[in-house]
């Protein structure tokens, strides 16, 4: 038995030694004829981005609240400038079905409530790859101005601008 | 010496394996008794009264309904959506006095199976109202792109304000259209 054993740990080192040489620090050099020259590598970075929206909002009686993102990343701006994101309302922040609409609203960040048109709702500076807000919509659902059944409905135009 | 000593290995081995032995029976007795107490379980709810919810077939063997087809998820838009991925630059040049030009309009491979996006290039007026269409894409598919556009007309040198209206459709049969994108762009003609 111990004759087995000392055969197995022989063994082992005999198949580690290499291992542990080359973690010594061996160095390996490159056996060819030293040849120098210089290339020019260029990349022209253009601004670009890459922007996600949330397609649609639904609301219903049970989910009068819906929370959403919006996204920028791969930002690639010059020095000084800033990418802006605008939000804005088709119908101003009503959902119509013909002549009939609800209201609704939207929470930038849990902190401004946009009635209106036209606001900022995200900014990315140069030097930054990404950036995000949260979009809160809300409706308390009143149907003082429903007067059909059908699918009441807005759509929301995101401006990205760079300034 | 080493006579007592095999046969003291041989006593130890002896001990383990009767061990050993008995906890195998111990176990077997256990599970062997466990399955009767079960068994008497389920004796107990044919014979004696009890109430319950479940009902009895009746007689009629119960097969599977081979008519019964598997159940999808209830869909609800806001937990499967997800949003659409545009992508954007803050200039074009173009050539002045010809129509054929060269644009990178992509759908992402993000969008796959989700949105077909169309391309709107505008031109506003100083009024920054109004706005003059010059080329109107049809949809392009998630992963590819359009490169080589034709303007309604072509355009003199300068520096205008544009705007490339990014308009996203469902992949669905209706094509629904959802929220959309403008990106204001400089176009530079030389």
């Amino acid at each position: 038995m111990k004759k087995l054993f000392s055969v197995i740990l022989v063994v082992c080192f005999a198949l580690s030694s290499p291992i542990i040489s080359l973690a010594a620090g061996e160095t390996i050099t490159q056996d060819s004829q030293e040849n120098s020259g210089n290339i020019t590598v260029n990349y022209n970075a253009g601004v670009t981005y890459t922007v996600t929206i949330p397609a649609s909002v639904t609301f219903s009686d049970t989910e009068k609240e819906v929370e959403r993102s919006l996204q920028v990343s791969n930002v690639v701006l010059n020095e000084g400038s800033t990418l802006n994101v605008n939000v804005a309302s088709l119908n101003n922040f009503k959902m119509m079905y013909g002549e009939g609409y609800i209201d609704y609203h939207l929470m930038v960040n849990y902190n401004d409530v946009l009635k209106d048109n036209n606001h900022t709702i995200l900014s990315v500076l140069a030097g930054e790859n990404t950036g995000w807000a949260v979009l809160k919509f809300a409706t308390d659902l009143q149907k003082d101005h429903v007067l059909y059944t059908g699918n009441y409905t807005d759509t929301l135009t995101f401006t990205v601008s760079i300034d | 010496m080493n006579a007592e000593c095999k046969k003291e290995r041989k006593s130890s081995r002896v001990k383990l394996l009767v061990f050993l032995l008995l906890l195998i029976f111990l176990l077997l007795g256990i599970v062997i008794g466990v399955n009767l107490m079960r068994g008497k379980k389920y004796d107990n709810s044919k014979t004696d009264a009890h109430i319950s919810t479940e009902k009895a077939g009746g007689g009629v063997e119960l097969v599977i309904d081979p008519n019964a087809e598997k159940s999808l998820p209830i869909e609800n838009d806001n937990i499967l959506e997800q949003g659409v991925v545009i992508t954007g630059r803050e200039s074009l040049t173009f050539s002045a006095n010809t129509k054929e030009e060269s644009v990178d309009f992509i759908n992402p491979e993000e969008n796959a199976q989700l949105y077909y996006l169309t391309f709107e290039l505008r031109l506003y007026n100083s009024n920054g109202r109004d706005y003059e269409v010059l080329y109107t894409s049809g949809l392009v598919e998630p992963g590819k792109r359009i490169n080589r556009i034709t303007l309604s007309r072509e355009l003199e040198k300068g520096v205008y304000e544009a705007v490339v209206h990014v308009q996203p459709y469902r992949m669905n049969k209706e094509k629904t259209l959802t929220n959309n994108v403008d990106m204001r762009i400089k176009l530079f003609v030389n």
